[in-house]
């Protein structure tokens, strides 16, 4: 029996470890989100603290097509809360648009669960919006849940 | 000599008893007698054992610290012991009879075992909050009207609340008593009438007093001793370092997404992610707005991280140029607290109403909700054997400071009051 538990704490030790490595506590990183039916993608990043938990956090966002090609991104709003928690930003992140590429500045996770974001563009013609669920787990990598596109109008190149 | 129905009927009865008895334990409400001195290896999923090592003071991690942002003394050993002996010097009052030590008292873990101090006579009186970690919140006062250690030093010195001391006094009682402490560290004190000079100096003062305050940190508790040992690759063989049957289960019980959710605010290796919620607490007049009216007071202080006297570059002054401000959520918000050194500082919550743990927690298993107020605790939903558990873990979070001693104690030097003629 003692071997046995010596054996599973060991296993247990071990993904330990290796599930901690795999932390994005610190780390640059980057998402895309992709929209065939608009030919859109989008591009979420960081350089460091990317979907960290509790740790403050400044995002780059690009908007293209689905070849790659940009989408000049006129104004940026950036928006969300805990549905289940039942409250909103604990910050109050603020954007701002240089030509193809957009930031938003000073974001919070404050817990873990899921999150949900809003991001809604302004582009030449159209307004895109997409709206994220993102669960946030200590030790895990962000699971991006659902992504959905809307849009108003029809963006010219 | 015993009829062969009353003999039967013994034995129905017996049964009754024993499934109900097994139904029970079964059922989580009688347990076992529990052997809670006896030490437990308990099996942790990766995922818990990477949320473990979120919550511990990690040897080779550091924990979050802010003064530095923008006090440049933050670090400088000479500041901190001048603050620490400002600390316990109780001529720094109006009354010459308070100190920072008052209120808080380093063998009460930094508080003062009151629901409020005496002096607060507001309407709506605060407790004293532990400064022990507090230089890894980035905000200071349960409403968070302080971005750093230093400008929340100043306010109390002024207030007459708490020191009651004119900033001009101050410098008075700096001249007479620490001149040469204070000039090494500073320069040369200003005469009395130069306004501009002397709230230099009153910052100066603070900056001291926070440079001390930021060395109080937690030492590593039990619960941090066995969180080390999951991820070192020895097997365990001290029992007194690990937990005992009753702390994993509370302690279980406090990362359980079913039950109370309690990482949801109280994360990270202070058990507090620093946010404004609001509980409901029973005694809740209605006269402290809380964090709606502390984010206001915070942005228009002049010894805020974006003012004149902080040392920092006011890009980086990201908590208050991302603050969420202005919104109805943040009312009657307070400060989540640290669950670290729960022992010694009772009463708990912002108006001092919980005397001990157990009626914190008794009250978390059935909140008040209010119509139209916001709250972010969820019922906890536990047993009572539960709520013992529970409070067993926390138990597990003493530590005390991680400093020498003498840190502790008023400094041994005495200075005597120079008078000049």
């Amino acid at each position: 029996m003692k071997v046995v538990l010596s054996l599973a704490l060991w296993f247990v030790t071990l993904s330990g470890l290796m599930a901690g490595e795999s932390s994005s506590d610190l780390s640059k990183g980057s998402e895309r989100f992709y929209s065939s039916e608009l030919d859109l993608q989008v591009e979420i990043g960081a350089d460091e603290h990317f979907m960290a938990i509790n740790t403050l956090q400044h995002w780059n966002v690009r908007l293209m097509r689905l070849d790659g090609s940009p989408v000049t991104i006129k104004a940026l709003t950036f928006d969300g809360g805990m549905p289940a928690h039942r409250h909103g930003l604990p910050t109050t992140p603020q954007t701002n648009v240089l030509g193809a590429a957009a930031q938003v500045r000073g974001i919070r996770f404050s817990m873990p669960g899921v999150w949900r974001l809003t991001l809604d563009m302004l582009t030449e013609g159209a307004n895109v919006t997409l709206g994220l669920d993102v669960d946030l787990r200590y030790g895990q990598p962000p699971e991006f849940q659902s992504a959905d596109f809307k849009s108003e109008g029809l963006i010219e190149l | 000599m015993q009829s062969d129905q009353s003999n039967s009927i013994h034995w129905l009865l017996a049964s009754i008893i024993f499934l109900l008895l097994i139904l029970l334990a079964g059922l989580k409400l009688i347990l076992p007698a529990p052997i809670s001195g006896e030490s437990e290896v308990a099996t942790w999923s990766p995922e818990e054992v990477a949320l473990l090592r979120s919550l511990s003071l990690q040897r080779d991690g550091e924990l979050p610290s802010f003064e530095g942002r923008t006090n440049e003394y933050e670090g400088s050993a000479a500041a901190a012991s001048f603050g620490h002996q400002l600390f316990f010097d109780t001529d720094l009052s109006r009354t010459g009879a308070t100190s920072c030590a008052s209120c808080h008292q380093p063998d009460k873990a930094f508080t003062d075992g009151l629901a409020h101090p005496a002096t607060h006579v507001q309407t709506a009186p605060r407790n004293t909050p532990t400064l022990i970690g507090a230089g890894s919140s980035p905000w200071q006062f349960w409403d968070g009207r302080s971005d750093s250690l230093w400008s929340q030093a100043l306010e109390a010195l002024e207030s007459p609340l708490d020191h009651g001391l004119s900033r001009s006094d101050l410098v008075s009682v700096v001249s007479m008593k620490y001149r040469p402490e204070y000039e090494a560290l500073f320069g040369e004190l200003p005469a009395p009438d130069d306004s501009a000079a002397v709230d230099r100096a009153f910052t100066n003062v603070g900056k001291a007093i926070g440079a001390y305050v930021a060395m109080l940190k937690p030492a590593p508790a039990k619960f941090d001793r066995y969180v080390a040992s999951l991820s070192s690759s020895e097997t365990p063989d001290e029992p007194a370092e690990l937990l005992t049957k009753t702390e994993i289960a509370g302690l279980k019980l406090f990362i359980s997404e079913d039950k109370g959710q309690c990482i949801s605010c109280h994360n990270g290796p202070l058990f507090t992610n620093n946010e404004f919620k609001s509980i409901n607490v029973p005694d809740f007049s209605g006269a402290d707005s809380g964090r709606l009216v502390g984010a206001k007071q915070v942005l228009r202080n002049p010894f805020n991280c974006l003012g004149n006297y902080s040392a920092a570059e006011k890009e980086s002054c990201d908590e208050l140029l991302y603050i969420k401000k202005d919104d109805p959520e943040l009312y009657a918000t307070f400060k989540v607290p640290t669950l670290r050194n729960l022992s010694l500082t009772a009463p708990y919550m912002h108006s001092g109403i919980f005397l001990s743990l157990a009626d914190v927690l008794r009250y978390y298993n059935h909140p008040l909700q209010r119509a139209n107020d916001h709250l972010d605790i969820v019922p906890l939903g536990m047993f009572p054997h539960e709520l013992q558990q529970l409070e067993a873990f926390l138990m597990t979070l003493d530590s005390g400071v991680d400093i020498a001693p003498e840190w502790l104690r008023p400094p041994n030097k005495r200075r005597v009051a120079m008078i000049e003629y």
